[in-house]
C-alpha cells in the first residue's frame, strides 16, 4: 500500500479535525478527498506529509511512518499546499532553482516546458501572477519532481477550465507512466468524477464513504420506493444511503456492495444512475438529518 | 480509436468502452483481425486509469469479441459475433441514418429509399420480406 492509516486523529484544542480515520491506498491510484469546508481534508493531508503530529493513531506513507518524517521518504513526495507560499519577489526561475537544489529527482527542463505550456515566462515574479497561474506553477513544480506520491490540496483552485483539464491530464499521464500515487482535494465533483480513481467523502473529520468511482457507478442507483420495495425489506446486501420525498414519490439511494446493483433489483423497478454530486449530497445531508433525529451533536 | 466517454452519467467507464467497441464491431468499423490500441495507448488517449481499460478488454476477451495475445496486442476476432438485439438494432440504425442523410442530399424521398431497400432485399434473398 502506498498509504495506510489506522485510527489517525488530530485534535486542535477541543476540536477533532481528523477523527479516527483508517484507510489504505494502493500505488498508482488517484484518490480525491471531498467534503464541506472545515471537514478535515487539509489536516489529513498535513498528517500524511508529516507536517503535523497525530494525537492518536498512525499512518505510513510509501512504507514509512509519516511522523516524524524521514528525509528519504520526504524526497519521494511532492506537494501543493497553501502554506508553502513563495516570497512575493521570487521569480518562477528562482523557485525552479530552489527546487532543483533541494530535490535530486527534479526535472528542471520538464518544469520549464510546463510553464511554457501555459505561456508563463520564468522571469515573472510571484506577486505578478494571478491566483490561477500561481496554482499552475506549484502544480507544475510538483509534477516535475518525479515523486512517487503527489499530495495536492486543491491543485486546480483558480485555474480556468482548460488549465484544469490540462493539469488533470498531466497527473493522469504521470500515474499511468510511473505508477505514481496521488491524493488531491477538490470541491468540483465533476472534475473528481473525471480524473480520480477513488473518492473519500469526509465530514466532521470522518470518512463517510471511501470507494472506487467505477464501483460507485456500478453499485449506486436511485430507486422509487413503493409497496414492491420498502426500505425495511431491502435485500441483505443492499445499503440504504439516503431517502427523499419528491411530490408523492419516495426516492431512495441504494448501494449494493461487491457487485452490480442491476443483478439484485426486481427488473421492473424504476431506477436511474446517479452522479457523484448526488451521492455526495445524499450522504452529507443524510448524515445531518440522522444526527438531528438521534439528537447527536456532530463531533467537532 | 476515438471513444466519447461520459464521466457523469453514472455508467461505469469500462462498460462505456465495451459498448463502444461492440458498436464499432457491429457497424463494421472494426473488422476481423483489426488491432485495437494497447491498454496503455487507450488509457493515455482517454486519460483514464489503465486498470479501467484492462477491465474492459478482459470482458471483451471473455465474451469472445476480441482476443488478447500476450506481447502482440488485442485483436478483433469475428465480425459475425452474435450481438444482443439492442446493439444490432443500434448499429443498423446508424447505417440507416447515414443512408438517409445521403439520400436526402441526393434529393431522394423517404419512400424512394424504402422502395430501394425492398428491391435490394428482393435481389439478395429472392423475396421482399427477407
Amino acid at each position: 500500500m502506498a498509504i495506510q492509516t489506522r485510527s489517525l486523529s488530530r485534535e486542535f484544542g477541543t476540536v477533532r479535525a481528523v477523527d479516527r480515520i483508517s484507510f489504505a491506498l494502493a500505488p498508482g491510484q488517484v484518490l480525491a478527498l471531498v467534503g464541506p469546508n472545515g471537514a478535515g481534508k487539509t489536516t489529513l493531508l498535513k498528517l500524511l506529509l508529516g507536517l503535523i503530529a497525530p494525537t492518536e493513531g498512525e499512518a505510513t506513507v510509501l512504507g514509512e511512518p509519516c511522523f516524524p518524517p524521514a528525509a528519504a521518504t520526504a524526497a519521494r513526495i511532492a506537494s501543493v499546499l497553501d502554506t508553502c507560499e513563495p516570497p512575493r519577489a521570487a521569480r518562477i526561475r528562482d523557485l525552479l532553482d530552489l527546487k532543483a537544489g533541494a530535490t535530486s529527482g527534479f526535472d528542471r527542463q520538464r518544469a520549464t516546458a510546463l510553464m511554457q505550456q501555459r505561456q508563463l515566462d520564468v522571469k515573472t515574479t510571484w506577486h505578478a501572477l494571478s491566483k490561477g497561474q500561481q496554482r499552475w506553477v506549484l502544480g507544475a513544480v510538483a509534477l516535475a519532481s518525479n515523486a512517487d506520491l503527489l499530495v495536492m490540496d486543491e491543485p486546480a483552485d483558480g485555474l480556468d477550465p482548460s488549465a484544469r483539464r490540462q493539469l488533470y491530464g498531466l497527473i493522469r499521464e504521470e500515474v499511468n507512466q510511473w505508477d505514481t500515487t496521488v491524493v488531491i482535494t477538490s470541491h468540483i465533483l465533476t472534475d473528481v468524477e473525471r480524473m480520480a480513481d477513488e473518492v473519500a467523502i469526509i465530514k466532521h473529520g470522518h470518512v463517510l464513504l471511501h470507494a472506487s468511482i467505477e464501483d460507485l457507478r456500478e453499485q449506486i442507483r436511485e430507486v422509487e420506493l413503493s409497496e414492491r420495495l420498502s426500505p425495511d425489506e431491502l435485500p441483505k446486501d443492499i445499503e440504504l444511503l439516503g431517502q427523499k420525498t419528491v411530490g408523492d414519490t419516495q426516492l431512495a439511494w441504494i448501494r449494493r456492495h461487491g457487485g452490480s446493483t442491476e443483478e439484485t433489483l426486481p427488473g421492473e423497478l424504476r431506477r436511474r444512475t446517479v452522479s457523484l454530486e448526488e451521492v455526495y449530497l445524499a450522504l452529507t445531508e443524510h448524515q445531518d438529518k440522522r444526527a438531528e433525529i438521534l439528537g447527536e451533536t456532530p463531533c467537532r | 480509436m476515438h471513444i466519447h466517454l461520459n464521466h457523469h452519467s453514472g455508467e461505469p467507464i469500462y462498460r462505456q468502452i465495451i459498448e463502444a467497441v461492440k458498436f464499432r464491431i457491429a457497424s463494421g468499423e472494426l473488422s476481423e483481425g483489426t488491432r485495437l490500441p494497447s491498454i496503455r495507448e487507450l488509457a493515455g488517449e482517454l486519460q483514464i486509469n489503465m486498470r479501467t481499460v484492462a477491465k474492459a478488454y478482459q470482458v471483451l476477451d471473455r465474451s469472445g469479441l476480441v482476443v488478447m495475445q500476450q506481447g502482440r496486442g488485442v485483436f478483433v476476432t469475428s465480425p459475425q459475433a452474435v450481438l444482443p438485439v439492442r446493439q444490432r438494432r443500434a448499429a443498423l440504425l446508424e447505417h440507416a441514418r447515414r443512408l438517409l442523410a445521403e439520400a436526402t442530399r441526393m434529393g431522394a424521398s423517404s419512400d424512394e429509399v424504402i422502395e430501394i431497400m425492398k428491391s435490394a432485399t428482393e435481389e439478395m434473398w429472392g423475396r421482399a420480406d427477407g
